[in-house]
């Protein structure tokens, strides 16, 4: 089955020269072992982009090396051509990246409003969020007050990924989002990411192992092997089916 | 048991919800215990001796005293805490040291002995049939006003809200964009500010010594590692412990009633690791 | 091997045991004779003061050994040293005579109450619930403790004032001198050889990595237990010592200030080299002495600086500033002979057969209705499994599936909410890992967990001590591991590699060091978190060899949790599927790949419903 060409697509722009992210050589690992080795990939803005490839590859190490919460040991990133290389994780995300780990990354003690406020910037109006993360996703209204803890594993993802959409990022990292959702579900954070990209702008990048959720979506692809990343390629084509066969199977 | 007993239980609570409060504040913060918690209060002690050596009514020190310890906890968090984030063990023997020297400070100025302090007099109220000190009788509505506007902090404002994300989870406030050490230099330094108040609270009713403050910060300690970072379990630790060792002072003999706090503790914490409230410890 | 060439190694093995310990002892005979030979040249009263700053180097010892070699901190040592000076002095002073009949009396009743102490101590804080910092907190308690008691003591402990005036004069001022300083380099000595020893390794790997200890089936515990208690009657039989030459106790003696002190002494001195922490006790003593009654306020100050900056910026303490001219030293008188520690290792293989395995024997591992919950989670739900020996399983599955949790439900009695494990038909029931271990199961982890400060060749010995005991004098040269380690050790290249520190091994290199440790305990059941994690190609063809070798030569259950589908499949004799905590499918090779609802697992686009059937069947 062919990824939808209806779907709202990456038009390249004409003042669209400097990519959105721009990573070069990203090589990380953990204590003595290297995970992943000279990554290189540009993500321009409005674009998704998708990262496949089995477990242990590296795929999750190379957000994290992106956004530094795994200290990467060589190569260079660029948001918008400002250097972010190793800069805290916490300037990180003000300054325009916002990862959605893999984690239940939540705080399950704090209500749904409040994990809201805490990604909000320090003057924006609370109620004009809410409103917005309910018109998203319709299932998370009249719960301001539940504790995040008590969500269901779908509305908590539904929830990590409105934190995320609140703060207008200019890019979104996102790891394995719908591990453990009920294809309903995935639906709802597809139609809700890609309301985003056509309403912001917001370039994303995913990884993914559900190909179909992400051939929908992405505008190109990359498989992720032993830590080496591949070349990018179109979706507009590509027959997912195929490419997990390819790369995916037992 | 009578009202007279029953008041010094709870203003004994009170004073241990006032001294523990700032060690417990840094601990669910920071996960590290300060040792020099007690050497605070003992700075707050003798800028209370200072003060009122020149001349200065007793309230003013009381307002000083956090001011001046506040400052010296914003000087050591950068050049001593923070250099050991990560090494709990470490951090636990740097503010032992840094204990050690602000007490060896103290006593090269003020000497090792009691220092006479204007004692302040309240007098005495009439109540629940008993004459009691109106001085110490104000520990409690002061802890009270104290765990109070904690607890609203940390649950009505954004201020608290970034501080609890903190405390639950470290990494996920980093990702969440909140800048993890402006949010544990303030609180390093609050928590030490409210031993300084400690200490000069203290001022009026205890023997003022250099060492003031070690059997603070023992029992202080042991405390912490029961309670959670809720005022409210904090409370009620104190309030029980409090009558403990003043039902043993009575009873029994006042020092070993001393040791009432830490021997319970130690046996609770055997049997019950993760202490009274549910998520306490944070291992 | 020729005759001749065992024979030389034969010599060569004994001159290297006798060797390592004549040497500590020849050592200490030159600081002998220089406290023999000055002796008459010093006055009372320094001799006086020596007297105390030998003693407290006793204590010394005491937190090192603990501390330094072992990463227990204690502060209790304080109070056990004020017990045995009080036991003294409260006997001399009941008798009425401080005669040595009674000094000695005395010194025996506080060593005893001192290790009851210490054995209530290690009750409360060596068990497997608690972490370091509820340690640390009892430690701290008892000098507090042990004050307020003296305080509270009335006329018999003499309360705020002490006691003094208690003894006879037992030896003369110079006797005690020359007593106590070759007491001191006895028990320094004694040390020497001890933290030298196979059990001085075992310390260390302790110190380094606890958990994994435990996992090799040492009862890290139990070895904390016996360390703190003996250190405990160390340290008592010193503040016995100090009792009876100095005459005098006082509360203070046993309270937080002596406890923080003799820690400092050890943190300044360099924890983990005995010699420093002793030096620095005695110097800093000796000088306390002097200068305490000048400038008491601002010598504190000093060491209070001094420590502080010590735990920030040279956490090794003086001896690491030391320890660069030392080795050019050692170098220049030594020239010819290697370091003892790192002489070479000779690793045999055992002689005990395996019984062939003939189809019949008794599943290995059984696991019935396995449950793991955190609070409303449920990791891992009603696994059931049968695995005999000979098999390779490995266990697969999406992130989050729940694989390494069932792994640890194996490992690990406490671990699982429900269901039970039965290892060779033995029930694991709620045994931590050490007993476990016993059982005949070794689980290596993700990452790899070895002793990064000790050596290869150490971290083998130290693997094997469940089985071995560990010396308290000696180190073993010889390594008889069993047949698997062996060939563990020789198919990665380790062999070459004995005398290499673990830390400054690759990553692949730990990785094979780990296995090899993992079969040094010979087990039953081989548990394999993601070993081939990090590897390059040739280095998972090595081990992918090794793990079927183990399986069908050695008649192991090798068990593994793995994310390379290629590597599983070409080792695995059976694939378990695992997903969102349930068993999925348990079958052959061909089974699993077959199996479209795998793919759909693996792709993320299966059905619910058609999971839920498939679960049903």
């Amino acid at each position: 089955m062919l990824a939808n060409p209806e779907s709202t697509r990456y038009v390249p722009t004409t003042d669209s020269e400097t990519p959105v992210l721009d990573v070069r050589d990203l090589t990380a690992g953990y204590g003595g072992a290297r995970v992943i080795r000279n990554a290189t990939m540009a993500v321009a803005p409005g674009e998704v982009v998708a990262v496949i490839g089995k477990n242990g590859m590296g795929k999750s190490t190379l957000l994290k090396a992106i956004v530094n919460v795994v200290k990467p040991w060589s190569g260079v990133v660029h948001l918008n051509g400002q250097q972010m290389t190793g800069l805290k994780t916490y300037r990180v995300a003000r300054a325009g990246i916002t990862f959605v780990p893999q984690e239940k990354a939540i705080f399950g003690e704090l209500t749904v409003e409040e994990n809201v406020r805490l990604a909000l910037p320090r003057r924006a109006e609370i109620d004009t969020a809410m409103a917005s993360v309910e018109a998203l996703f319709p299932k998370l209204s009249g719960r301001r007050n539940q504790k995040a803890g008590t969500l269901s594993g779908g509305e908590q993802k539904m929830l990590l990924l409105a934190r995320a959409l609140v703060t207008r990022p200019r890019l979104l990292i996102i790891d394995e989002i719908t591990e453990g959702l009920q294809p309903s579900v995935r639906v709802v954070l597809r139609e809700a990411l890609e309301k985003e990209r056509a309403s912001n702008g917001t370039s994303i990048v995913l990884v993914e192992q559900d190909l179909d959720f992400a051939f929908r979506i992405a505008d190109r692809y990359a498989v992720m092997k032993l830590g080496d990343l591949g070349e990018f390629a179109s979706t507009a084509k590509a027959d997912w089916r195929a490419v997990a066969e390819a790369h995916l199977a037992v | 048991m009578n009202a007279g007993l029953v008041l010094d239980g709870l203003t004994t609570g009170g004073l241990f919800f006032i001294v523990t409060l700032g060690l417990l504040i840094v601990f669910g913060m920071m996960k590290l215990i300060n040792f020099a918690h007690g050497a605070f209060l003992a700075l707050g002690a003798y800028t209370c001796v200072l003060a009122t050596s020149h001349g200065l009514p007793v309230w003013l020190p009381i307002l000083l005293a956090p001011v001046v310890t506040g400052v010296v906890a914003a000087v050591v968090e950068p050049i001593v805490l923070r250099r050991l984030y990560g090494r709990p063990m470490d951090t636990l023997l740097a503010t032992w040291g840094l204990n050690m020297i602000i007490i060896q400070l103290i006593t090269l100025y003020f000497g090792r002995g009691t220092q006479p302090v204007k004692t302040v007099d309240l007098g005495a109220v009439d109540v629940f049939g008993t004459t009691y000190s109106l001085y110490r009788l104000l520990f409690i509505p002061v802890a009270v006003a104290l765990g109070l506007s904690v607890a609203l902090v940390l649950n009505k404002t954004r201020l608290g809200l970034v501080g609890r994300a903190v405390i639950m989870d470290e990494n996920l406030a980093q990702i969440s964009g909140i800048n993890n050490t402006v949010v544990r230099f303030a609180t390093f330094v609050f928590g030490s500010a409210l031993a300084g108040l400690a200490g000069a609270l203290l001022t009026p009713i205890a023997s003022v010594d250099p060492n003031i403050g070690v059997p603070w910060l023992f029992a202080a300690f042991m405390i912490s590692l029961l309670v959670g970072i809720s005022p409210a379990a904090l409370g009620v630790a104190c309030v029980l412990l409090g009558m403990l060792q003043v039902l043993l002072a009575s009873l029994w003999d006042p020092t070993i009633a001393t040791l009432a706090v830490p021997v319970a503790v130690v046996l609770i914490l055997r049997f019950f690791p993760q202490g009274f409230v549910k998520g306490a410890r944070v291992s | 091997m020729s005759t001749q060439s065992r024979w030389s190694t034969a010599r060569g093995l004994w001159t290297r045991t006798g060797g390592t310990n004549t040497r500590s002892l020849t050592a200490y005979l030159v600081p002998a004779a220089v406290l023999l030979a000055t002796a008459p040249a010093l006055d009372i009263y320094t001799k006086m003061i020596l007297t105390v700053s030998f003693i407290y180097g006793l204590t010394a010892v005491s937190i090192d050994l603990l501390w330094g070699y072992a990463g227990v901190l204690s502060y209790a040592h304080g109070a056990l040293f004020g017990i045995g000076a009080y036991a003294v002095a409260i006997t001399a002073t009941s008798r009425g005579n401080g005669v040595l009949s009674t000094v000695v009396l005395g010194g025996a009743i506080g060593i005893v109450v001192a290790c009851l102490v210490a054995l209530a101590v290690g009750g409360l804080s060596f068990h497997s619930r608690a972490d370091w910092l509820y340690v640390g907190v009892v430690s701290f308690a008892v000098p507090f403790i042990f004050e307020r008691l003296v305080l509270a003591g009335g006329e018999v402990t003499g309360s705020s004032s002490g006691l003094s005036a208690f003894m006879q004069s037992v030896f003369k001022p110079n006797q005690w001198y020359l007593l106590t300083g070759i007491i001191l380099l006895l028990v320094l000595s004694g040390a020497t050889v001890l933290v030298r020893s196979d059990t001085g390794t075992l310390f260390k790997a302790i110190r380094e990595n606890e958990i994994r200890c435990t996992y090799l089936g040492i009862r890290v515990n139990r070895v904390k237990g016996v360390l703190f208690t003996a250190t405990a009657a160390l340290t008592a039989f010193a503040g016995a010592l100090l009792a009876s030459s100095q005459n005098v106790v006082a509360p203070d003696l046993g309270g937080i200030m002596a406890a923080t002190m003799m820690v400092i002494w050890v943190a300044l001195g360099g924890r983990g080299t005995l010699v420093g922490p002793v030096i620095a006790a005695v110097v800093i003593d000796y000088v306390t002495a002097i200068v305490g009654a000048e400038f008491p306020f601002i010598w504190q100050l000093g060491l209070g600086v001094a420590f502080l900056l010590v735990v920030l910026y040279l956490p090794g303490g003086l001896m690491s500033l030391l320890r660069t001219p030392m080795a050019i030293l050692s170098r220049r008188f030594r020239p010819a002979e290697s370091d003892d520690r790192h002489a070479d290792l000779v690793i045999r293989a055992s002689d005990s057969e395996t019984p062939p395995l003939n189809g019949d024997e008794p599943p290995v591992l059984t696991l019935r209705g396995v449950t793991c919950r955190f609070g409303s989670f449920t990791a891992v739900s009603e696994i059931n499994l049968e695995a005999g020996a000979g098999e390779v399983v490995s266990i697969v599955g999406p992130n989050g599936a729940g694989k390494s949790t069932l792994m640890r439900c194996i490992s690990n009695g406490t671990y699982r909410t429900a269901g039970s494990v039965h290892v060779g038909g033995q029930p694991i029931k709620q045994l931590s890992p050490a007993r476990v271990a016993a059982l005949g199961v070794s689980q290596k982890f993700q990452h790899a967990s070895v002793f990064g400060a000790l050596t290869v060749g150490e971290c083998l010995r130290i693997a094997q001590a469940r089985t071995v005991r560990p010396s308290l004098w000696r180190r073993d040269r010889v390594l008889t591991l069993p047949r698997s380690a062996v060939r563990v050790i020789e198919a990665t290249g380790l062999s070459a590699l004995l005398s290499e520190r673990a830390e400054d091994l690759s990553h692949g290199q730990k990785q094979a060091l780990e296995l090899a440790m993992v079969m040094a305990t010979d087990p039953k059941v081989v548990l394999l978190d993601e070993p081939t994690a990090g590897l390059s190609h040739e280095e998972r063809t090595v081990l992918g060899d090794v793990f079927r070798l183990i399986a069908s030569t050695e008649g192991k259950l090798v068990i593994l949790v793995e994310h390379d589908l290629d590597f599983v499949r070409e080792i695995s004799s059976r694939i378990l599927v695992l997903h969102q905590g349930q068993l999925l499918l348990d079958g052959s090779v061909e089974d699993v790949a077959n199996s479209r609802l795998v793919q759909e697992i693996y792709t993320g686009t299966f059905d619910e419903q058609e999971l839920a059937d498939a679960r049903e069947s």
